[in-house]
């Protein structure tokens, strides 16, 4: 492969196909109108069950948890309420809790900004890091150290940990296991 | 700058800190017995099969039913009890002495819910200890449990005679607590 | 009397533990090398002293002594025996008792490894730190949590036995033993860490002794985590693997933190950089540990696995707080002495691509302890509550994990100091188009997850990375020394087991990805109604209720369900989902037909009656079986990394010592390895150490073998 094809052929057509398919997998309609079990299942999946400890009322089978996909059903089938009106009326009755996903204003807002917030500035400070170094003169090796430093190692002994590593003093004294 | 590390280190000492001071309040707060998100509201209504003591029991014919909106106009305590539920058995007493004194007051009345029971166990019971308010029964998890938003049992409502929810207490009851919800029942009027 | 044994046992080891601490601290404030040497001799007394608190409480378990008030709660004489002995891990006190003996253990060992270097400072101040650890715990056990408290007023005929959830399984036997052995583990690292720290000798020294015991605590801690996720799926029934439960999040949390650390030693250990990163890293795990023992025990978050509220909450929040502070302070103190001169040249590197890593880590970390804790601190200010829980959780980690599979990807074909298109094109391109190519089918078979078509992608893209890698090696061998595959193979891995254990888990976390992606993207659960005879279909199987039978023991009333699946007309068995009624609550077992690319998942959703159609809860979920496969991988990469290099050197050392050479100056730097005298480490004879090393510096992209020490080989 090395050779034979130009770089921009490869990582050039590497990029073409992967974002063709990434086109197909993005524009399909996947979303669209869906069935009232599906639409139980995910308003349950964002409900937390009350008598379980962190698990949703999509995945708990406690006697409550029944109860509720049941009246999730029926307000679904036969009140017609949207999501947002059945997530509100939970909210109403057990409190802000009730949802797994934080989504009250103010103070909630924070559990979804502050990662993001956090991983870039971390991003940034080795972003800095790096351009800071790369504008760092480097090192020039003068004629004579090459010799100097082959010199060094044949001469001296890890008898003397300050010459060699601390490693190799530890690698000299410690019993295996 | 030159001290970067005491200085990424203080801020660490700042937040850590920060952390361990909400941590330590949390710690030692206990969770809050009354009040809660329903307060203040219109009463659901609900429907429930009727397995009191005094209540017809024919195998012929419709259940008798007991329904919230019978009982408008009066202040009613519901009680959501099972009949394996330990702090349930020990607040009974309460509730019957509470039941006692008021049996002759039309305008206040005691109901229990059944939450997370099978009927046959409630039958036993209500039978075995003699419950002389009434009892309401809708499957295993009625829908009433879920409309009043409770996470479990005992817990005790008081409505007003106008159909509002004036107070909510989730640990067990004692005389004292009925007897302050039933007022603050009447107030609210 | 067992009682008696016990608290005589935790006391005794009280005072071996303050006793050692207190002559390790004078041996060291002297300089007076024979008072460490007695000190650590303190170790053993505290080990010996927690097996025989373990034995105590065994016995009283096995005997069934209710007077005491831990036999009481959480042991019956009907328990069957297996969960009689795990009682000892069942509850509160007991997993403290279990952590101060781990502890014990792991003291122990450490204290056998350096016993040649009882005299070193760094070593001292270790131990004096482990033993002020385990003094903590068994402070603890004195204190309020004590195992063996007795029973107030009248000793119960019987106890109440285990929660019924904990004797489900034999499981219950390994998923806490090895969760903290794993936990309890960085509790060296972070001794050695501190005392290089305290003895300002914080070059590789203490990163080359902790080494081994990370990478072990590390392995146990992922074992124990793939273990809970099993028992979560297997045995809990509610049809998942993780659940963002705080319990699972603290133990995911310091695994997050030890991963990233496991990868930032490279860069210290090769370029002698971020030993400041790298050592608040080990701290921060450290504190991550004790924190995930609070979170769980001080019922400060409900939880699965959460106990009664106890006392033990401050205690644990004040030992927290003054390891973060000793921590912190170190640093502060020490901190600025500690940056190294180096640089990092390139932003196509090796070491770049660690600096990634732990920033993805770390975020990954952040978002978990963010979403754990969100809630206390919400409650806290505001005084109402709110929920974090798994749709947070799923939307934060899901981008953070590909970005870090990419990252798995690309960096072990990278170069250390600086890479360049032709070597990037060389290694990576045909991996990068085996993932395309992946991408490719995923999407042409139907797929339209856009998280499960990346993740198979980037997946098809590790996989081929570490395949090409391994290829490469293998051949460039053959060609050096022809040597046929299987043992060019052989000794390419005992050349460099540390490089290629790694890449073996790296192996194991393509396998769980890809679980992952696949069960939570394309999972179908529906909730059935069946008479006896009556069948449903669900995503292709056919299962029809069979039949059910009621059975009764003194602790509980079962009923079990049989079931016929069938795929395709073809009859896949039958299998037997119960539901168990404990006098206060009902407990199913779930029963799963485990398949290459799927399982079928039974349970019974609710307590049925004698007579009447039965609710079940019917799932497929695709790929859980590479969970599980993945994490053996992970544990066998693992159990690789640890063996000692073999790369003939020591062998031939041996032949030249043997035959009277001496060591020194023999040594030309032939890169084939057949003329190299040197030993490794254990020589007497440690000029070879520097004298059989070649003068070639090493360069650009060779691995450095097993142990820090960058010795040259031929260019993988």
């Amino acid at each position: 492969m090395s050779g034979r094809l130009r770089p921009w052929a490869v990582w050039g057509g590497l990029v073409v196909v992967v974002g063709a398919a990434f086109a197909v997998v993005v524009a399909s309609p996947g979303g669209g109108p869906r069935t009232p079990a599906e639409r139980v299942h995910s308003l349950a999946a964002e409900l937390r069950c009350v008598e379980c400890q962190g698990l949703s009322v999509a995945d708990s089978n406690s006697p409550t948890a029944q109860r509720m996909r049941a009246d999730i059903e029926r307000r679904i089938v036969e009140e017609r309420q949207t999501d947002a009106e059945i997530r509100r009326a939970y909210v109403d009755r057990y409190g802000e809790w009730i949802l797994l996903r934080p989504s009250g204003g103010g103070l909630d807002a924070l559990v979804w900004a502050l990662p993001v917030v956090a991983i870039m500035l971390g991003a940034a400070g080795i972003g800095v890091a790096l351009w800071r170094w790369r504008r760092q003169p480097r090192p020039e090796v003068r004629p004579g150290d090459e010799e100097l430093v082959a010199d060094l190692r044949r001469t001296s002994t890890p008898a003397d940990p300050a010459a060699t590593s601390e490693v190799a003093a530890t690698k000299a004294t410690e019993v295996r296991p | 700058m030159r001290h970067r590390a005491r200085w990424a280190a203080l801020a660490v000492a700042v937040v850590v800190a920060g952390f361990g001071v909400v941590l330590a309040t949390q710690v030692s707060s206990s969770p809050s017995y009354r009040g809660g998100p329903i307060l203040g509201k219109p009463a659901p209504d609900f429907e429930l099969t009727d397995l009191s003591a005094g209540a017809a029991r024919t195998d012929a014919g419709p259940a008798p039913r007991i329904r919230l909106s019978d009982l408008a106009g009066k202040t009613v305590i519901v009680n959501f009890w099972n009949t394996w539920c330990v702090p349930c058995e020990q607040e009974r007493p309460a509730l019957a002495e509470f039941h006692a004194r008021h049996a002759d007051d039309p305008g206040v009345v005691l109901v229990g819910v059944v939450r997370d029971d099978t009927e046959e166990a409630v039958r036993a019971y209500v039978d075995e200890h003699r419950i002389g308010w009434r009892i309401g029964w809708g499957g295993r998890l009625p829908q009433a449990a879920v409309d009043y938003g409770t996470t479990g049992q005992p817990e005790t409502f008081v409505i007003s005679p106008g159909g509002i929810v004036v107070g909510k207490q989730l640990s067990r009851v004692t005389v004292a607590n009925l007897e302050e919800m039933l007022a603050a029942g009447r107030r609210a009027g | 009397m067992r009682a008696a044994l016990g608290v005589l046992a935790l006391s005794l080891g009280a005072a071996a533990a303050v006793l050692g601490i207190a002559t390790l601290a004078a041996g060291l404030r002297r300089g007076d090398g024979r008072l460490l040497r007695i000190g650590r001799r303190y170790v053993f007394a505290v080990f010996a002293a927690s097996l025989l608190a373990v034995g105590a409480m065994e016995w009283a378990l096995l005997s069934h002594d209710f007077s005491l008030a831990y036999v009481a709660r959480n042991h019956a004489r009907a328990t069957p025996l297996l969960f009689t002995v795990t009682g000892l891990w069942a509850a509160l006190e007991g997993s403290i008792l279990l952590w101060a003996a781990v502890l014990g253990g792991y003291l122990t060992v450490t204290v056998i490894r350096f016993r040649r270097r009882a005299d070193d400072p760094l070593v001292a101040w270790a131990t004096l730190v482990g033993l002020a650890v385990a003094l903590f715990f068994f402070a603890l056990m004195l204190g309020p949590a004590n195992p063996f408290k007795l029973v107030e007023g009248t000793i119960p005929p019987d106890g109440a036995g285990p929660n019924p959830l904990l004797q489900n399984h034999p499981l219950m036997a390994f998923h806490p033993p090895m969760l903290y052995l794993g936990y309890v583990g960085f509790t060296i690292p972070f001794s050695f860490a501190v005392a290089a720290l305290v003895t300002g000798r914080f070059g590789e020294g203490w990163l080359a002794d902790t080494r081994r015991t990370t990478l072990v605590a590390w392995g146990f801690l992922t074992a124990g985590i793939v273990f809970g996720a099993w028992w979560s799926y297997e045995v809990l029934g509610w049809g998942g693997y993780w659940a963002w439960d705080p319990v699972e999040n603290a133990s995911l949390l310091p695994w997050l933190t030890g991963t990233a650390f496991l990868h930032s030693v490279m860069v210290q250990e090769r370029r002698g950089m971020l030993r400041v990163w790298n050592l608040s890293l080990v701290i921060a795990t450290f504190c991550l540990t004790i924190f995930g023992t609070f979170l769980t025990r001080s019922g400060i978050v409900n939880s699965v696995h959460a106990f009664t509220q106890s006392s033990i909450g401050p205690w644990l929040l004040t030992f927290l707080g003054l390891v973060a502070a000793v921590g912190i302070g170190l640093i502060a103190w020490r901190g600025d002495a500690l940056r190294a001169p180096g640089r990092i040249d390139s932003a196509v590197s090796r070491e770049a691509a660690f600096l990634g890593n732990n920033l993805l880590f770390g975020g990954l970390a952040f978002v978990v302890l963010l979403g754990t804790v969100f809630p206390l601190v919400v409650e806290a200010v505001r005084g109402e509550q709110m929920s974090v829980g798994a749709p947070y959780f799923d939307r934060m980690a899901v981008p953070l994990g590909l970005a870090l599979l990419f990252l798995m990807a690309v960096a072990p074909a990278l170069p250390w100091r600086a890479a360049s298109g032709a070597v990037l094109r060389d290694r990576l391109a045909g991996p990068a188009w085996t993932g395309a190519l992946a991408v490719l089918v995923a999407v042409v078979l139907g797929a339209r997850s856009l998280a499960a078509v990346l993740a198979v992608g980037l997946a098809a893209f590790a996989l081929a990375a570490i395949v090409h890698k391994v290829g490469v090696g293998i051949r460039s061998r053959r060609r050096a020394r022809q040597e046929a595959y299987p043992r060019a193979a052989w000794r390419m891995l005992r050349g460099n087991p540390r490089h290629y254990g790694g890449l073996v888990v790296h192996a194991g976390v393509v396998m769980v990805a890809v679980a992952i992606a696949m069960s939570q993207s394309y999972s179908t659960k529906e909730t059935v109604r069946l008479a006896e005879g009556q069948s449903a279909e669900v995503a292709g199987y056919r299962v029809t209720f069979l039949d059910r039978s009621t059975r009764r023991t003194e602790q509980k009333t079962s009923v079990v369900a049989r079931m016929r699946i069938e795929r395709g007309g073809r009859d896949l068995g039958v299998y037997a989902p119960a539901i168990s009624s404990y006098p206060r609550m009902a407990v199913g077992t779930p029963s799963v037909r485990t398949g290459l690319l799927r399982d079928v998942y039974l349970t019974v959703a609710s307590a049925p009656t004698e007579r009447g159609p039965v609710t079940f809860g019917v799932a497929v979920n695709p790929m859980v079986l590479w969970l599980w496969l993945g994490g053996a991988v992970m544990a066998v990469g693992t159990g690789l990394a640890l063996v000692p290099a073999d790369d003939g050197r020591r062998r031939v050392a041996a032949r030249g010592r043997a035959a009277g050479g001496a060591a020194g100056g023999g040594g030309t730097g032939d890169p084939a390895g057949a003329g190299e005298t040197e030993g490794r480490g254990l020589a007497p004879a440690p000029a070879g150490v520097a004298g059989g090393r070649s003068a070639r510096a090493p360069v650009g992209d060779e691995e450095p073998v097993g142990d820090p020490l960058p010795a040259p080989r031929e260019p993988v």
